[in-house]
């Protein structure tokens, strides 16, 4: 398929196509992009004279509620991705479907999370520590929606590439499965950094 | 001296960056304003008869920089003034204790962490960098052998 080689053949030295090398670098890079975030996390919390500040905390509930959804999203895509490298492709589809299921599930109950603050008049300039939280998780919510138009794709119009050429498709779900592993893992140490540490 | 000569000189003088750099400054400006006064005195050029044409003169005397095109010499002016500006208003810059470097401070702790965290962060990014490029070296000279010995890799 197409002129540029490796498009969808494994390089043999590198063992990557040229998709999952630019999705490498580009998780590298949002590697970079969170780091910045949790360093000022840590900025802020270690010269703060309280933390959590005093107010309205963070519940904790709909934060395990929007963990467990992330981590059902990122598992149902990597299951995808296994399927498709066995050559069975039958479920990915449902798999999908599942995974949009729960990023819109996340999205709704950091919404949700978001509005209960601020009806009880606690927003980001409440406290750094709010601020920072509304920060990490509204880009968060961010990358998930991304991550809910990425599984979209691949039971909609995916398809269609997959009839005319699986090797591209499974390809591009390997892209997709990394890019949900990248934001579970994120989204646990957003998790660990406000509810448990 | 033309005005041309003195901007070249002034263009050494700056490239030298040695001591008494602004003393060297404020002396080219005076020679510079000398020179100007001097060629408006002396010249007799002037369309403008009489009083209208000296007034004019001092005006033109009055700025020399622009007369000359001395651009490298305004820049120092600007230098001169915020330099100035800056020890003037000195007392309402209020650094917090990060650029005072107190070590004991909260906020030089919290610093040194959000330093470290990023180190870290980007350490491991380089790490894999660095474990990428070796490991593609590592398949490439695989290859090469595989290749000298007839193998298909």
């Amino acid at each position: 398929m197409g002129a540029i080689p490796y498009s969808t053949r494994v390089r043999p030295d590198t063992g990557l196509t040229n998709g999952r090398l630019g999705t490498a670098l580009f998780l590298l890079s949002e590697v970079m992009f969170y780091g910045g975030l949790f360093s000022a996390y840590v900025f802020l919390r270690s010269s703060a004279t309280e933390w959590p500040a005093a107010g309205v905390p963070i519940p904790r509930g709909m934060g395990i509620a929007a963990l467990v959804l992330q981590f059902a999203a990122a598992a149902a895509v990597f299951m995808a991705w296994m399927r498709i490298r066995k050559d069975s492709r039958s479920s990915v589809i449902a798999l999908s479907l599942g995974t949009a299921i729960a990023a819109t599930g996340f999205i709704a109950i950091i919404a949700v999370q978001q509005r209960m603050l601020i009806s009880e008049s606690t927003v980001a300039a409440t406290s750094t520590y709010h601020a920072v939280y509304f920060l990490i998780a509204d880009i968060h919510r961010l990358h998930v929606a991304v991550g809910a138009i990425l599984a979209a794709y691949m039971m909609g119009p995916g398809r269609t590439l997959q009839l005319r050429d699986s090797m591209a498709y499974a390809n591009r779900v390997t892209c997709i499965a990394w890019y949900w592993l990248f934001l579970a893992a994120a989204w646990a140490v957003t998790f660990a950094l406000f509810h448990t540490v | 001296m033309t005005p041309t000569n003195i901007s070249k000189t002034i263009q050494s003088r700056h490239n030298s960056y040695g001591i008494g750099w602004f003393a060297t400054a404020f002396i080219d400006e005076a020679r510079v304003v000398l020179q100007k006064l001097t060629v408006r005195s002396t010249s007799s050029s002037s369309p403008l008869p009489g009083e209208r044409a000296r007034v004019r003169g001092l005006f033109e005397a009055a700025r020399p920089f622009e007369a000359v095109q001395c651009f490298e010499y305004q820049g120092i002016r600007r230098v001169i003034a915020t330099a100035a500006i800056s020890l003037t208003v000195a007392g309402a810059a209020s650094a917090c204790s990060v650029c005072f470097g107190d070590p004991n401070d909260a906020q030089s702790h919290g610093m040194n962490m959000a330093i470290l965290t990023l180190l870290g962060v980007t350490g491991g990014v380089m790490t894999t960098i660095v474990a990428f490029g070796t490991t593609i070296a590592l398949r490439i000279r695989r290859a090469e052998l595989a290749a000298e010995m007839g193998e298909t890799p």
